[in-house]
């Protein structure tokens, strides 16, 4: 009897301790993520996980209120001149580091240096490339940067070789961070795990594969935020475990997107449905390159054939409804996309009549390379699916993605049709013009090279950020729909699980807003 | 067979009194080993498709960007001389840094080996502690309900891929009865699941081992003598029939050791268990060079030097090793 009661305690106390893990009392943000987690370095980071997981110590000049919008952060306020090229901020006065340094304008100068400098090997510094001297710079021909200056500790100002109106949203994004240079000095090839910045926490412990832990910074400029003494990250933990552990109430929310397989079951739910959080941040577009450099992709009613032979919605059914179809170069959530521009109408009888007016009657072969994601490989499969009744026969090769970056970037000749996607660093329609289909851009891989059309995108892109921006690239989009460079099929969009007592809002720069997050 | 005469067993390595010559060449040869090892690790790694630097960069940074990481960690250089540098830094104990994470690879590695480490052992533990009363059981009443039901669980365990195994134990006992903790690393508790699903396999394995061992041995000359001489049962069991039938899970558990100690690749990833094996894993779908050459390394060297340590071990437990 006495080993029962002993049984039933100890079973009955396991059971209140996992219960109690996210009590009511509990101010501690509960993360998760599946992997290793890289870094925290925002000069380093450029994934949908390391991104969030800069964001939780560091913070920039502007933060984005929406896509468009930028909102004041580290600087309270700015100004830009009329041609787009010089930007002034003013810092908050008496700002701090989280170790309680003050934070002048020569940290901000440093940090863009930092970013800049090769030694770094920052993956994102061509954002800030645009800067004047940045060139020079990179090369070791000049030892600052000449369009970074600092007026006063609380004004510096930067230049960029001609208007760049791009650059409020870029300053938002993590490449944008502000570091303290003590901190990168004293932890050296550290700094991804010992990081120091003015963000809304500041470092407890990292645990390599384990664990992550941080304390709010006591020195956040935003008063009252974050609404949590602190946070953890576990990490390594498998991705439908996550979910469950959220379910438990043992975590708040996950830095990876819910996996495909578990998506069905928790929209399906009346009350799990409603922690699914859409994300707002790197709109893509999934879509065919087609070799425009090579017969018979140089023939444009080719390419419009192709592209009418392809059911859309079957694509989006294979994501298990999570996205849109498209038929422009532009994701349908961003600004500046022409909503008039709609996917084009699935009709392969109509297609095989276009393919015979082309001079391709009994259609042809050709080849298609995807890499070996789940996504892609569906994707590239019912393509091909679909181009086969119109006569097309595609051979398909699936590799893995060391490989397929490989053989865009070395043997883009070989090329003829590649199935892969696009995400946006900042939400604007020059950031899927110019690296997917300017000519000579650097993912152009279908070797599209319109004159013309670039012409009129390089007399558009002076256009200040706002409405007047948004219909010119709205008219822009219709044109480029015409020549149909590539084949668009779909905006997919990925889901974040969160706990039933967290609020949070996604944000369109770094995914994840924790300094504005609370607990209901 | 010749009554009274010794006949050499083929199986057995007979050293003589160079007991000490013997480790010597023994460790010499662990040495040039490792270097072949070393040596195929940096040949295979460079062969995998894919370039680093372009991984590391993604696929939108400018061609420019791209070549200074390759200049920055050396992958400009011709192979023989990157081999080279690799091969000097690593007898210094210096494997490199991790292109992800920029961190030295030795410290990386040891930091998991303690969880490596702890898995394996419990794993170990669980499959001998079930395994070997499992398959005695099995082998002393052949063709019984026992036997049958050992057979049975063999099949299973070492059908059911561990995946799906730790997958499920998690569901149940993680979140549908919350006993345990839903993945994760920190506290005993941690550890019960993942070594439970690792032990499944390997108990299956270690009964048949030595079932069948223990049955090849019954039937051997020295165990009709020992029951000739009227010893009971038990006693011809422990000390004719185990002390020899033994000796194959003795070298396979020290072989199994080795592996697990280069880490459980699946059961770590689903128990998110903090060992070499996710370390490995990750690296390899980052094309993290260095860590994967470091992993590798560090594997084989485990795998060599407990194999050096099973052969020592068989002159202690064998005495007709010694024989001249």
């Amino acid at each position: 009897m006495r080993y029962f009661r002993a049984t039933v305690l100890v079973v009955l106390l396991t059971f209140a301790l996992s219960l109690a893990t996210v009590g009511a009392q509990d101010k501690t943000l509960h993360l998760l993520f599946n992997q290793d987690m890289r870094t925290s370095d925002p000069h380093i980071a450029y994934e949908t996980e390391t991104w969030p997981m800069a964001s939780l110590f560091y913070v920039g000049l502007v933060k984005l209120k929406d896509p468009g919008t930028p909102i004041p952060a580290l600087a309270e306020s700015w100004t830009i001149s009329d041609d787009g090229s010089v930007y002034t901020f003013k810092l908050r006065p008496g700002l701090k580091f989280s170790n309680g340094d003050d934070l002048t304008t020569a940290d901000v100068k440093y940090s863009f240096e930092r970013l800049l400098n090769p030694k770094t090997a920052a993956p994102t510094a061509f954002m800030f490339e645009v800067l004047k001297g940045a060139k020079d710079y990179e090369a070791g021909t000049a030892t600052e940067v000449a369009g970074i200056k600092i007026i006063d500790p609380l004004t510096i100002e930067f230049t960029t070789d001609g208007p760049v109106w791009t650059m409020m949203q870029r300053f938002a994004l993590p490449p944008g961070y502000i570091v303290s240079k003590k901190g990168v000095e004293a932890a050296g090839d550290d700094f991804g795990r010992k990081p120091l910045g003015a963000g809304p926490f500041m470092i407890d412990t990292w645990e390599s594969g384990v664990k992550v832990t941080g304390t709010k910074n006591p020195y956040y400029y935003q008063e009252g935020q974050p609404a949590f003494d602190g946070f953890d990250l576990q990490l390594s933990i498998e991705s439908s475990v996550e979910i469950l552990k959220i379910q438990n109430g043992e975590a708040d929310i996950a830095l990876d997107f819910v996996p495909s397989a578990d998506y069905p079951t928790l929209a399906a739910d009346p009350v799990l449905s409603k922690q699914l959080i859409a994300s707002q941040g790197f709109p893509n577009t999934g879509y065919v390159i087609m070799n425009n450099n090579k017969a018979p992709f140089d023939k444009v009613e080719v390419r419009q054939a192709l592209s009418m032979a392809v059911d859309r919605d079957r694509i989006v059914q294979l994501k298990n409804g999570r996205g849109t179809p498209i038929g422009g170069f532009l994701p349908a959530s961003v600004v500046g996309h022409n909503p008039d521009v709609k996917a084009p109408k699935f009709d392969p009888e109509a297609a095989k009549k276009l393919l015979a007016d082309a001079g391709y009657p009994d259609g042809f072969e050709t080849t298609m390379l995807s890499n070996l994601f789940p996504d892609d490989v569906a994707f590239a499969q019912s393509v091909i699916n679909d181009l086969a009744n119109i006569g097309v026969k595609v051979t398909l090769t699936s590799i893995d993605n060391a490989q397929f970056l490989d053989t865009l970037t070395q043997k883009p000749d070989t090329l003829d049709m590649v199935m892969t996607n696009w995400y946006m660093d900042y939400q604007d329609p020059s950031d899927n013009w110019e690296p997917l289909l300017k000519c000579g851009g650097s993912y152009n891989w279908a070797k599209y090279c319109n004159k013309d059309l670039d012409a009129i995108f390089d007399k558009i892109n002076l256009t200040p950020l706002g409405e007047e921006r948004w219909k010119v690239f709205a008219d822009f989009e219709a044109k480029v729909a015409e020549q149909m460079p590539n084949i668009p099929l779909i905006q997919a969009v990925d889901y974040y699980f969160s706990s039933s007592r967290l609020n949070i809002e996604t944000d369109p720069a770094v995914l994840l807003r924790f300094a504005e997050a609370t607990l209901k | 067979m010749h009554i009274g005469t010794w006949q050499p067993c083929p199986d057995v390595v007979y050293l003589g009194n160079n007991v000490t010559a013997y480790l010597l060449r023994r460790l010499l040869g662990t040495v040039g080993v490792i270097f072949l090892v070393a040596t195929a690790t940096f040949i295979m790694v460079f062969l995998m498709p894919g370039d680093a630097a372009r991984m590391y960069a993604g696929p939108r940074a400018p061609e420019e960007t791209v070549q200074r990481i390759r200049v920055l960690w050396g992958l400009d250089q011709p192979l023989p001389v990157q081999y080279v540098r690799y091969l000097g830094r690593a007898i210094q104990g210096d494997l490199g840094q991790s292109t992800r994470d920029k961190r030295p690879v030795l410290q990386a590695v040891l930091e998991r080996l303690p969880a490596t480490i702890q898995l394996a052992l419990a794993g170990l533990f669980i499959e001998l502690l079930v395994g070997v009363p499992l398959g005695i059981l099995a082998a002393t009443r052949p063709g019984s309900w026992i036997d049958q039901l050992a057979t049975m669980i063999a099949l299973v365990g070492i059908s059911i891929p561990q995946f799906a195994l730790g997958l499920v134990a998690l569901y149940v006992f993680g979140f549908v009865i919350p006993i345990f903790p839903l993945g994760g690393y920190g506290t005993p508790l941690h550890l019960v699941l993942p070594a439970l699903v690792l032990g499944v396999g390997g108990t299956a394995f270690y009964s048949r081992v030595l079932r069948n061992s223990i049955l090849e041995v019954t039937g051997e000359d020295y165990v009709r003598t020992a029951k000739a001489k009227g010893l009971s049962p038990r006693t011809v069991l422990t000390r004719h029939i185990l002390r020899n039938a033994l000796m194959p899970v003795v070298t396979l558990a020290g072989l199994d050791l080795a592996t697990l100690l280069g880490g459980v690749v699946v059961i770590e990833a689903v128990f998110g268990w903090p060992g070499i094996g996710l370390q490995a894993w990750n690296a390899i779908r980052n094309q993290d060079t260095p860590m994967i050459m470091g992993t590798v390394l560090f594997a084989s060297v485990a795998v060599v030097f407990l194999n050096l340590f099973v052969d020592v071990l068989y002159i202690a437990i064998d005495p007709r090793v010694r024989l001249t």
